[in-house]
């Protein structure tokens, strides 16, 4: 089935395409959704909303050059799980941007072209790696590296300064680091 | 310094690429379940759709039937049978009322044979088609009773009776009549229906007419579900034969909604930040006094916020249509045919009902819009039955069942890739102008 007349069938709501749809794009979806969220059952809900919004929105979803399925998907699942984050911060769990997780000072230079990490562990460890880092610093961190956003983009759609942005992902990146020499560590040990 | 040239950036992105983690079968049980849901209600309102389009096609076919069939109560019926009729064979009938006439013959009397077309005596002298008159003694105008009365009479002028019966295609009444030894006459049928057969003839000739419509239309497949739309115009046609070319001039009058996308901060306060202080000596010079210098400064949150305000617009369309029609079964009352063309729509004029958004205190970061801009020029291709209805030779009455598909949408730059699409209902009162 092509993905236009998988789009079609899905726009009538066909079941047969629904399942096709959820089995060929969930798991990557839910990969993302884990990267913001941090844990699996938050994960679980941003991909449920994600794909309920995915199907309101798909009638209006044209298929061209510059916009393909599989981005505009993850676009709409990035919001969702921006608002989630949001909403939480509402409940008094608000993403700080500046006083989450320890004070680390550093300057992009600390890190040069040269630093290489050979062996790449388990998906499921850079996964977790990502997911222990403060709220503030993964969702710059996702945003920057994995969605490609700008600093500008990133400090417009989380409501803060460039500045701001800038920093909490160079704190991501040492705490990032960090995490990756510990594991190295503790492999060559054994 | 490079984005992607960050080796954490790049390992994390490497380490990630087209990583996939299977979410849980319950996940997708509760998707397939909410999906179905939202299926089921798209449905219902299409066969609710659906369903208001059946109804106005039997309302439409059901005037049709009530104006064109033969409605007329039975109690009207049976007074028309006892009054003259309007048609009378002049001369030979209406001549020489006898003396001693009597009227009010009741239905019963006269309903000897209950068709007008039943085989007869050979002494009656009234047929369907042609009409024969009574022209000698030996000829009785009717059956039953009063033809026994007269034949038993012969030569004494006839009692004064009023009797009629319908015909399909004529009715006839027999006044009394004395014998008058005249031949007897053939009324063709041309004469009696002249009248008739002129209206049916206008509606075959060439002219022009012209009038007002006025359209409820439902538009669908819009970004704001169904729209409502109200058509109104003149409009003029030419027709030949079975065939017309109507145009005109008309206005479409909706109601939009346009969604907007506000990034703010939330507005959390002021406080008073010190500019400065100044000291000075009180009179004594024993004591000190400071002066602060403060500002009130405003604290918004730094977390973003959505807020998605509606503003109400109302859109006037120009629409100019040209309609091709063909009739393919007419009477001369009544019409029913097809009516398709092209309509041009621009939009005139675009009016904002509700107030602006205020966010208040918030800082606004950035409006972006939902709704795109309407389109100010469209093309559609409409389609529908007609059902035309003369009162009389001049004035005409149409319904008008309509759909309409619209070429291009009417927004700008909309992702929707289904092209609206509408139904309606016309409704055109218009003048013969050639009469």
């Amino acid at each position: 089935m092509g993905e236009q007349s998988l789009l079609c069938k899905v726009v009538k709501k066909d079941p047969e395409a629904l399942k096709k749809l959820y089995d060929d794009y969930a798991p990557k979806l839910f990969s993302l959704c884990m990267r913001y969220m941090g844990n699996r059952a938050d994960a679980e809900d941003v991909l449920h909303d994600g794909f309920i919004k995915i199907l309101e929105n798909l009638p209006g979803f044209r298929m061209g050059p510059a916009c393909n399925l599989e981005g505009w998907m993850k676009r709409i699942m990035v919001n969702t799980a921006l608002n989630y984050l949001r909403q939480r911060a509402k409940e008094n769990r608000l993403i700080s941007f500046d006083k989450v997780g320890e004070k680390i000072d550093v300057s992009d230079e600390e890190f040069s072209e040269e630093d290489t990490f050979p062996v790449i562990p388990e998906k499921e460890v850079i996964l977790e790696m990502i997911g222990n880092l403060p709220t503030g610093y993964r969702t710059v961190f996702n945003m920057y590296v994995f969605e490609e956003y700008s600093h500008r983009e990133i400090a417009a759609m989380l409501g803060c300064s460039e500045g701001t942005s800038k920093s909490q992902l160079s704190k991501a990146r040492v705490m990032l680091r960090n995490s990756l020499a510990s594991v190295f560590e503790k492999e060559k040990r054994y | 310094m490079d984005k992607k040239s960050h080796p954490i950036d790049t390992y994390f992105r490497e380490a990630l690429k087209d990583h996939r983690v299977e979410p849980p079968g319950s996940g997708r049980e509760a998707f397939l379940k909410e999906a179905g849901k939202t299926g089921r209600a798209e449905k219902k309102r299409n066969l609710w759709v659906l369903g208001m389009s059946v109804v106005l096609l039997i309302l439409s076919a059901g005037i049709l039937v009530y104006i064109t069939g033969d409605h007329q109560p039975d109690a009207e019926r049976r007074q028309s049978i006892t009054e003259p009729a309007a048609v009378t064979a002049e001369g030979s009938m209406s001549q020489a009322p006898a003396p001693g006439k009597t009227s009010g013959t009741t239905a019963q009397q006269v309903s000897g044979p209950t068709s007008p077309c039943q085989p007869v005596p050979l002494r009656q002298t009234t047929t369907c088609a042609p009409v024969m008159m009574p022209s000698n003694p030996g000829a009785i105008p009717y059956s039953g009773e009063e033809v026994m009365e007269i034949a038993e009479n012969p030569g004494i002028p006839a009692p004064v009776r009023s009797s009629s019966f319908i015909s399909p295609l004529v009715r006839i009444t027999f006044q009394d009549f004395p014998y008058s030894g005249h031949a007897r006459e053939i009324i063709p049928l041309e004469t009696l229906s002249e009248k008739k057969e002129k209206k049916v003839t206008l509606r075959n000739e060439s002219g022009y007419q012209a009038g007002f419509y006025v359209m409820p239309e439902v538009m669908f497949n819009t970004l704001e579900e169904e729209k409502f739309a109200w058509n109104l115009g003149a409009e003029g046609s030419y027709y030949f034969r079975d065939f017309s070319i109507t145009t005109g001039v008309g206005l479409s009058l909706t109601k939009g909604t346009r969604e907007l996308m506000v990034e703010y901060n939330d507005y959390l306060g002021t406080y008073s930040n010190l500019d400065s202080i100044s000291f000075y000596w009180n009179e004594n010079h024993t004591q000190v006094i400071p002066t602060y210098y403060m500002t009130d400064k405003d604290v918004w949150d730094s977390l973003m916020k959505l807020d998605y305000p509606k503003v109400i617009k109302r859109y006037l369309y120009l629409q100019v249509p040209l309609m091709l029609g063909y009739d393919f079964w007419k009477n001369e009352r009544c019409s029913f045919g097809v009516r398709v063309g092209p309509v041009l729509s621009v939009m005139m004029d675009s009016k904002r009902l509700s107030d602006d958004y205020d966010p208040g205190k918030n800082r606004v970061i950035a409006v972006n819009n939902i709704t795109p801009d309407r389109i100010s020029l469209n093309w559609q291709i409409a389609g529908g039955l007609n059902f035309s209805y003369l009162p009389d030779g001049r004035w005409s009455l149409d319904l008008e069942p309509e759909a309409r598909y619209y070429f291009n949408s009417v927004y700008e730059k909309s992702e929707i890739r289904k092209k609206p699409w509408s139904i309606g209902l016309k409704a055109v009162i218009s003048l013969d102008i050639k009469k």
